[in-house]
């Protein structure tokens, strides 16, 4: 077995890290599973626990094959354990110690199998720069969550199995940065994949002996001693950064968050090396687009979230006014039996058996609550929350899933096909409980968390992607009134909609699947009507200093602010999980509204609720019963 | 062998089966166990603050050890014929008496006879064990446990009935001693013979008892001895009887 952690051996920690495990089979045939057991947690705060990933395997003899992974690698203190097994007998046993593989750096990769060593020199200080072979690239995009930048040669591409393609495009689309390069490689255009990266038409070569533009662009102009050639292309998609002499040197295409660069100058000008701007040109390369700073998510606090489906979960305790009652009525029909039995000596074998029967009808009925109970043992809420923008209808999605156990229970979570980047979540307020151990097990159908849930427990699970929700929506400032027009295409109705103007917060009822609203908002209302405190919605114990002495017309408005919300709460008429979340988490949400749009007066926040998730998660077993809910948060130009 | 109990008596054949104070004692057991029951309900707390705290409600322990205990002595009394009303004035008219093979008529009756006894607690018990969330398999070995300890004290009840009768001040403190060391001084000096104990294991679902035995090792062993005890505390009596008999014959 060959294994390749990382970027060239090296990982981020608190990232996802990419692992190819190659094996090769020269005896019998092996039917099995490869694992990949990452140990998380402190040994001081007694949070120690196990991920495991795992995929089957299927080796017949002499043969090699690849298996990727994507692994969460958040500390190298414990080394990584790979594992092969077949049935219960353990074949394989390797570790792999993470200490001199860490790096806090972000990487940037170099995907050129005919790039020099010395090209990874003259890389900014805060940067790690690696090379990195094709066939080791990620087959997942959110491995590539430690990746600031990706350098590309265009020949790369068509290397590159399919599921390393498409985490390339996903990486890309969720904000992700790629500079290709051509080199002199003119067929490399003409593949699919380079004409879904980066449509071009290629118009020949061009000899260069300087280029003055790249001064303006980094500082620095570029001279070599002889002549060379650079690929001209032209790009409808693509908008021209710089330019020599209307040659195109830098073209950026957006796609999605992420942006591509085709850079026609590149490493392989054999002056390039001796460059003294190589420096300049590459952080002027870097600066061009940050993955970190523009992913434009609205957060929001993870602990709030995890308490208030905690404070939600589905598992009950049976009512016990109903059950005292039973109760009673049991032990007077049972007295009253007995009396029978010790009075009526002529009838006490009829009163025996109605004694009995009452008894065993008591006992079945409880014997049913009890199996009903039984299929409780296992319970989950979900909580979705979409955030997206009128411009595209592609939202980012932060996924968080509770599980709740009556009873020891194993489980098996199964989700649609797309891969996703499942992480355990602790939930911190449960003290002196350590994490259980779980399994993610890649299969062709998707992924399957498997794990064993003891008494009483409760795990969380969390992940983040990107998901289409067919929803638009456009905002138009005329004179008097801001008209706002949405369109749920969606096949679900929106409900409890709200939208963010300016710091305010106006009411719009439900949006029903397939329908389209306009609505005329007064300007005069958004300049006067401020009534939104967000400080009346932070917890207590978070109240400012200088709370208490804002003046007397600010608090007349905090009162009005709440007693407002109170009474939008109390005219819903949702299914209970829903209303019970939106009571816990709607402070929060509108709190980490103001905060992010209070500034962007261009800017407007609809958010709705929807009494489902988006992404589906099964538990097939026990039929356990749960719920979802979805929170959409929308944000709007204003034109 | 013969016994009271198991005469046939043309106008009561249910006497013997359903004794008043047997009936009475049991039903107030079952109103102290519903007390219990109310008392140690959840009120005013959700699964949410259990699983908070990673446990479940103390309801099933405390109702299965008070059942267990309560239960065992019901059987004890019964087992000395301390629940059968005798009166000074009438005395049964023996139609026929006939010696009977205990295995062969009396254990039956004698089985039905104690677990009747015990089902009127069985709602109260699995309600229980549904809120504490037990599973089936735990709950159907509890029960086991508290059927078979109330076995044992029947048959030692009637092992003590054979030897001293029922009014021996003897035979009512031997068997009150005996009762108090098995649920009382048995766990702690023998835990994994201990039906609370093992009891304990089962509602905590942990998987041994004092860090050492393992606990299915341990019920087995427990319900084990209390089989063999119960076996032996019946051949005891026959022994008894055989030589009670055999002093009658001498005199």
């Amino acid at each position: 077995m060959e294994s390749f952690l990382g970027f060239n051996e090296r990982f981020q920690p608190g990232n996802w890290a990419p692992l190819t495990l190659t094996l090769e089979n020269r005896g019998r045939d092996i039917e099995g599973s490869l694992e990949v057991i990452v140990t998380s947690g402190s040994e001081y705060l007694q949070n120690i626990y196990q991920s495991t990933y795992s995929a089957d395997v299927e080796l017949p003899y002499n043969s090699k094959r690849l298996y990727a992974f994507s692994i969460k690698l958040n500390s190298f203190t414990h080394d990584v354990q790979i594992r092969l097994r077949q049935g219960g007998e353990l074949l394989l046993s390797r570790s792999i110690a993470l200490r001199s593989a860490v790096t806090e750096k972000p990487f940037v990769l170099v995907a050129d199998e005919k790039a020099s060593p010395d090209f990874l020199s003259d890389f900014p200080p805060q940067i790690f720069p690696v090379n990195v072979r094709p066939k080791f690239l990620p087959e997942h995009s959110y491995a590539y969550e430690s990746v600031r930048m990706m350098i590309l040669n265009i020949g790369i591409l068509r290397k590159l199995r399919e599921n390393q393609f498409q985490a390339l495009l996903g990486w890309i689309t969720q904000g992700g940065y790629l500079v290709m390069t051509g080199g002199m490689n003119v067929g490399a255009f003409s593949g699919a994949r380079a004409r879904q990266l980066f449509p071009a038409q290629i118009l020949g070569h061009r000899e260069f002996i300087e280029l003055q533009s790249l001064k303006d662009f980094c500082g620095q102009s570029f001279r070599s001693a002889s002549p060379f050639l650079l690929l001209q292309i032209h790009s409808q998609d693509a908008k021209v950064l710089l330019q020599e002499r209307e040659f195109p040197l830098l073209a950026l295409r957006e796609m999605g968050k992420g942006r591509i660069l085709f850079s026609a100058f590149h490493d392989r000008v054999p002056a390039f090396r001796r460059w003294a701007g190589k420096l300049k040109f590459r952080e002027a390369l870097l600066a061009l687009h940050d993955p970190a700073k523009n992913s434009g998510r609205l957060t929001l606090p993870s602990q709030k979230i995890l308490d208030a489906m905690f404070a939600n979960s589905p598992a009950v305790i049976p009512n016990p006014k109903n059950l005292v009652l039973l109760l009673g009525l049991y032990l007077l029909l049972l007295r009253w039996f007995f009396r029978r039995l010790q009075n009526h000596r002529a009838r006490q074998r009829g009163n025996a058996i109605a004694c009995l029967t009452l008894i065993l009808v008591c006992v079945s009925l409880s014997y049913l609550l009890f199996r009903a109970n039984d299929k409780n043992a296992l319970s989950y809420n979900a909580f979705l929350h979409l955030h997206g923008s009128a411009s595209s209808q592609q939202a980012d999605a932060n996924y968080t899933a509770g599980l709740y156990t009556v009873q020891k229970t194993d489980y098996t979570l199964f989700f649609d096909s797309a891969s996703y980047p499942i992480v355990y979540l602790p939930a911190t307020r449960s003290e002196g409980a350590p994490p259980q151990a779980y399994r993610v097990h890649q299969t062709a159908g998707g992924q399957e968390v498997h794990g064993s849930s003891g008494n009483w427990r409760s795990q969380f699970f969390r992940f983040s992607g990107v998901v289409e929700f067919p929803l638009s929506a456009e905002a138009r400032l005329h004179e008097t009134s801001l008209e706002l027009l949405i369109r749920n295409d969606s096949d679900r109705m929106i409900q409890h909609c709200r939208v963010y103007i300016q710091q305010n917060l106006f009411t719009l009822g439900n949006l029903q699947a397939g329908e389209e609203r306009r609505y005329n908002i007064p300007l005069a209302e958004i300049r006067e009507k401020e009534f939104f405190n967000p400080r009346e919605f932070t917890q207590k114990e978070n109240v400012p200093e200088h709370h208490e002495k804002v003046s007397a017309q600010e608090n007349q408005m905090m009162r009005y602010g709440r007693e407002a919300l109170q009474r939008l709460l109390a005219r819903q008429n949702a299914e209970p999980y829903m209303l019970a979340m939106q009571k816990k988490l709607l402070p929060n949400v509108l709190n980490a509204v103001h905060t992010r749009y209070q500034a962007r007066p261009d800017l407007l926040c609809l958010v709705g609720w929807l009494p489902e998730s988006q992404i589906e998660m099964n538990i097939p077993q026990k039929n356990a019963p749960g719920e979802s809910l979805t929170l959409v948060t929308w944000e709007i130009s204003l034109h | 062998m013969t016994d009271e109990k198991l005469t046939k008596q043309t106008h009561d054949p249910l006497l013997a089966f359903f004794p008043a104070m047997m009936l009475s004692m049991t039903f107030y057991c079952l109103v102290a166990i519903s007390a219990l029951f109310v008392v140690l309900w959840p009120w005013g707390k959700d699964s949410a603050h259990f699983i908070r705290q990673h446990q479940g409600p103390s309801l099933s322990f405390p109702l299965f050890t008070a059942v267990a205990i309560l239960y065992s002595y019901i059987q004890l009394r019964c087992g000395r014929g301390e629940l059968l009303q005798r009166s000074h004035y009438f005395s049964p008219t023996v139609i026929q008496e006939q010696e009977q093979i205990f295995f062969r008529h009396g254990l039956l009756m004698l089985l039905l006879h104690t677990a009747f006894f015990l089902l009127p607690f069985l709602p109260l018990l699995i309600v229980a064990a549904t809120v504490s969330g037990l599973s089936q398999q735990v709950l159907i070995q509890a029960i086991g446990l508290l059927y078979t300890s109330a076995l044992l004290f029947r048959i030692g009840g009637l092992l003590l009935y054979r030897l001293w009768g029922a009014a021996s001040t003897l035979g009512y403190f031997v068997g009150r001693t005996f009762f108090g060391m098995f649920f009382f001084m048995l766990p702690i000096y023998l835990p994994y013979l201990s039906p609370l104990r093992v009891l304990h294991a089962l509602h905590k679902n942990t998987h041994y008892i004092d860090e050492k035995m393992p606990l299915q090792t341990a019920y087995w062993l427990c319900l084990g001895m209390m089989c063999a005890m119960t076996i032996i505390t019946r051949f005891a009596g026959n022994f008894a009887h055989a030589r009670i008999k055999q002093k009658d014959a001498e005199e």
